[in-house]
């Protein structure tokens, strides 16, 4: 879906023996406005999570920049996550992009 | 052997206060002001949302409508869960450091602290097993899930138990998607769910389940249950979480 420039994403992915993960991401130009991640996954400490959600925005929608981001955010924040691993949530923003599988 | 704390207060019809409650232990017995605790409750109809689940993904709104069901949004991780009168609610706190959960491993926490439903289930007839992550199966149908975290100061574990719920409800109010329930190769969330009673064959109250699992806890952990009350600074916690966070839908609702 589009509407002036940003497109809606969004893909439910589900990380192999373990938890969902669902993401809302408003996509402009190949970048992230804004991205939404739920699930029913454990990360502690739960607070984190919106960090990484303000991580992703303005962030290349490319696995290799993602990737870093990411790794970043669990380096830098501790976070831990059971039924998620890091490369899960790389994988799940991927399968939002046009022409992947993830939904 | 040691003594942990056990208390059965529960606002049955007000399930914010509930949820209010359940955070007001944890952080109480992390800050050393009460004693590590097991807690059973109730609610009626009502949908439990883990803190990173969306509402609007996860919630069938009409059916919760249709069935007076409340939706409210826990402070631990994991999925929806639906509890009524037929569903019992336990919740250990223990204070971080314990021997039994001795780092911060929350598989760990889940494998360990599952141990005593299972016992107490065991005990009453049930086959039940832990299943990684965090449920307790019979027969590969799920009749426990659990959650938890590790923050406060404290080790917590919850979950709750399907006795006697009714799973037509549970079916309508939750939208399953249906990339979960392709994964598990079963056709809908009220096919791979059990419950205590329908596994037994015969009707069994809450208060069953819940007196088998103190006995499940004790012989576990070889501790004893002393029955307790909460205290008047854990009240004032949870009214202040009640006010400020838990009877509120930007908090509820609106991830």
């Amino acid at each position: 879906m589009t509407t002036g420039g940003t497109t809606l994403l969004s893909a439910d992915y589900k990380a192999p023996g373990g938890k969902l993960l669902r993401v809302r991401l408003r996509e402009a130009d190949g970048r992230i406005e804004s991205a939404k991640l739920s699930g029913d996954f454990f990360l502690i400490p739960e607070d984190s999570l919106p960090k990484l959600e303000m991580m992703l925005e303005d962030a290349p929608l490319r696995e290799r920049e993602l990737k870093l981001l990411v790794d970043r955010f669990f380096r830098g924040t501790n976070a831990k996550g059971l039924g998620v691993a890091p490369d899960d949530f790389v994988n799940a923003i991927l399968a939002a992009k046009p022409g992947e599988t993830g939904s | 052997m040691e003594t942990w704390r056990l208390v059965d207060v529960e606002y049955r019809d007000d399930p914010f206060m509930n949820m209010s409650v359940e955070e007001a232990i944890p952080r109480a017995v992390g800050e050393g002001k009460a004693p590590n605790t097991v807690r059973f409750w109730h609610n009626s109809n009502t949908i439990v949302l883990g803190c990173f689940q969306s509402a609007s993904l996860e919630v069938n709104f009409d059916a919760c409508k249709e069935t007076g069901t409340t939706v409210v949004r826990r402070f631990t991780g994991g999925g929806a869960v639906y509890h009524d009168a037929g569903n019992l609610n336990y919740a250990i706190s223990l204070k971080r450091g314990h021997p039994l959960v001795p780092d911060t491993d929350l598989q760990l926490v889940f494998k360990r602290l599952s141990e005593g439903a299972v016992e107490g289930l065991r005990s009453l007839g049930v086959k039940a097993e832990f299943q990684p992550i965090n449920d307790i199966q019979v027969a590969g149908k799920k009749v426990s899930g659990a959650a938890g975290s590790i923050r406060w100061g404290t080790v917590f574990h919850h979950g709750c138990i399907l006795v006697a719920s009714d799973l037509a409800i549970l079916g309508r109010v939750l939208n399953v998607p249906q990339i979960k329930l392709a994964d598990r190769h079963v056709v809908s969330v009220q096919k791979r769910v059990t419950t205590v009673r329908d596994e037994l064959g015969k009707n069994v109250t809450t208060r069953d389940v819940r007196d088998g699992i103190v006995r499940g806890i004790e012989k576990s952990y070889n501790v004893r249950l002393e029955e307790g009350a909460v205290t008047k600074s854990e009240l004032s916690t949870a009214k202040d979480l009640y006010d400020t966070k838990y009877s509120k839908s930007a908090w509820n609702l609106e991830k």
